[in-house]
């Protein structure tokens, strides 16, 4: 395997339980990307979306500028794709659990939706975490882009982890294929993989180096996730002090 | 009661549990509350991020209860829990009729009180009247998330006297979270939460109500008293107890002024 050139993620942030008329809410920042999601359920299920053995499960994605378009519909997807299988639905049935995620500041530039769309799923999860909806463990997403600098030697093929919009603009015309990848981790470790979701050109080797970086810095996110939620839930319990 | 801050997925070994327990011939029981999912033949998953509560009994057998205790959540409905909710309507004929409750940030929204499941209620005569918006307390005594309504009771299931349940006149509904409302609903020395309570009461005389729906009722001596008792209430929710007390006789003295 060839020595990559990776630079790091600028580490993310999360703040959760700050919106008051929803059962959960968290708020998400990586890079330049601002994500807020907000979760209410079990709440009653319109007739015609109800499910007799699970809970119903709707996902809405809102732009930061402009009307809902298709890429909207991209992303509800695969947060969809990416949170739905660690949710366990089957314990409220006939129920609908809404999910809203408002993109404050995508991060992304015009040809990509990667860093919006990890950015999303995490923001998600946390905002299921907060609203207590059973889960059957933790999802981390994180977004990974190759790109070939233009070096005086031959050009070499470089990675960025969870870019700035700022750093996407530099390399724009260079980028050569932009991955996007989900894991659900148990207890911190990497567990299994929920999502993976590239565009571009790219081989085979890259792909599987790609699940390798992703997984270091899944569990890295997945702490910061639990360093959140461990201080919502201490500054909610402070009443058992003394 | 040991805690520490869990996800979903982290693992819980059974030895962390039964450790706690004393030597004892019968084999150690352990129960499991809200929040962790028990997948046979001996996995424990917690479903819920919050705090791993572990309680130890040692009457009448040695066990151990353990649940993810959170603060917030949607409140969804579970028999002979109680509730706070607002009567919206009437249907049925005059010899079976039925109200239907609205119970305020519930998972399932409309719950059904047949106006004969009150104390006295067995002659129609002395069945209470219930008006639209009149507020109840009353008790969950059936439900199932699969099957839909709650259905409710106006009585204490034990003594089928009335309880303290039924329709609440006068007084102001505020909103609390469910963890709040839970810790209302013990004694102060089993869990820390009532003591709000009784702070209040050694300052100033008080009804009290409280639903698990995260719906709290109160009428006291005047309007304004009632509001700062309210107030007391909710903005001491995650105050450590001393800090609770000071805070409480402030808002209680200036409220009399």
């Amino acid at each position: 395997m060839t020595v990559l050139d990776i630079t790091r993620p600028s580490p993310a942030s999360a703040i959760t339980s700050f919106l008051y008329r929803v059962d959960g809410s968290a708020s998400w920042k990586v890079g330049t990307a601002h994500i807020i999601a907000s979760v209410s359920g079990p709440i009653e299920v319109n007739k015609r979306d109800e499910l007799p053995d699970v809970a119903t499960l709707e996902i809405v994605v809102r732009p930061d500028v402009g009307v809902t378009s298709t890429r909207e519909q991209f992303l509800q997807d695969r947060i969809r794709r990416a949170v739905a299988p660690v949710i366990a639905l089957e314990l409220h049935p006939r129920t609908l659990i809404q999910v809203v995620v408002q993109i404050v500041q995508s991060g992304d530039t015009k040809i990509l939706n990667t860093i919006s769309l990890s950015a999303c799923i995490n923001a998600t999860y946390m905002a299921l975490l907060d609203a207590g909806v059973p889960l059957r463990s933790t999802v981390s997403a994180t977004s990974i882009v190759y790109y070939t600098a233009a070096t005086s030697d031959a050009s070499k093929t470089k990675v960025l982890v969870d870019p700035t919009r700022a750093q996407l603009e530099q390399i724009e015309k260079d980028i050569s294929s932009a991955h996007t990848i989900a894991y659900e981790l148990k207890g911190g470790k990497i567990e299994r993989l929920l999502l993976s979701d590239s565009v571009g050109s790219f081989t085979e080797d890259q792909v599987f180096e790609c699940y390798d970086t992703a997984a270091n810095i899944c569990e890295e996110t997945n702490r910061t996730m639990r360093e959140a939620v461990t201080k919502c839930v201490q500054q909610k319990s402070r009443w058992r002090e003394a | 009661m040991s805690s520490e801050v869990i996800l979903p997925g982290d693992p819980i070994p059974l030895d962390s549990l039964i450790d706690n327990l004393e030597d004892s011939d019968l084999a150690p029981v352990i129960q499991l509350g809200p929040g962790i999912l028990h997948i046979p033949p001996e996995t424990l998953l917690p479903v819920r991020a919050g705090t791993l509560t572990k309680l130890t009994q040692s009457k009448p057998q040695e066990s151990v209860t353990v649940y993810v205790d959170t603060a917030g959540g949607r409140y969804v409905p579970a028999v002979h829990d109680t509730i706070l909710g607002t009567v919206i309507g009437r249907f049925g004929d005059q010899e079976k009729s039925f109200y239907r409750v609205s119970i305020p940030g519930s998972a399932a929204p409309i719950g059904i009180l047949s106006s004969a499941a009150f104390a006295n209620a067995a002659s129609r005569h002395t069945r209470p009247n219930l008006s639209t918006g009149a507020t109840v307390y009353a008790r969950i005594s059936a439900f199932s998330l699969a099957l839909g309504e709650p259905e409710l009771e106006c009585f204490d299931e034990k003594t089928g006297k009335e309880g303290g349940f039924g329709e609440l006149k006068g007084g102001m509904l505020a909103d609390v979270s469910i963890g709040l409302a839970r810790r209302l609903l013990v004694p102060s020395g089993v869990y820390g939460g009532s003591a709000v309570v009784e702070v209040l009461g050694q300052l100033v005389p008080f009804e009290i109500a409280v639903g698990r729906n995260g719906r709290i009722w109160i009428d006291s001596e005047s309007c304004k008293m009632t509001v700062a008792i309210i107030k007391a209430i909710q903005e001491t929710k995650e105050f450590p107890k001393e800090q609770m007390e000071e805070r409480v006789q402030k808002i209680i003295k200036d409220a009399r002024q």
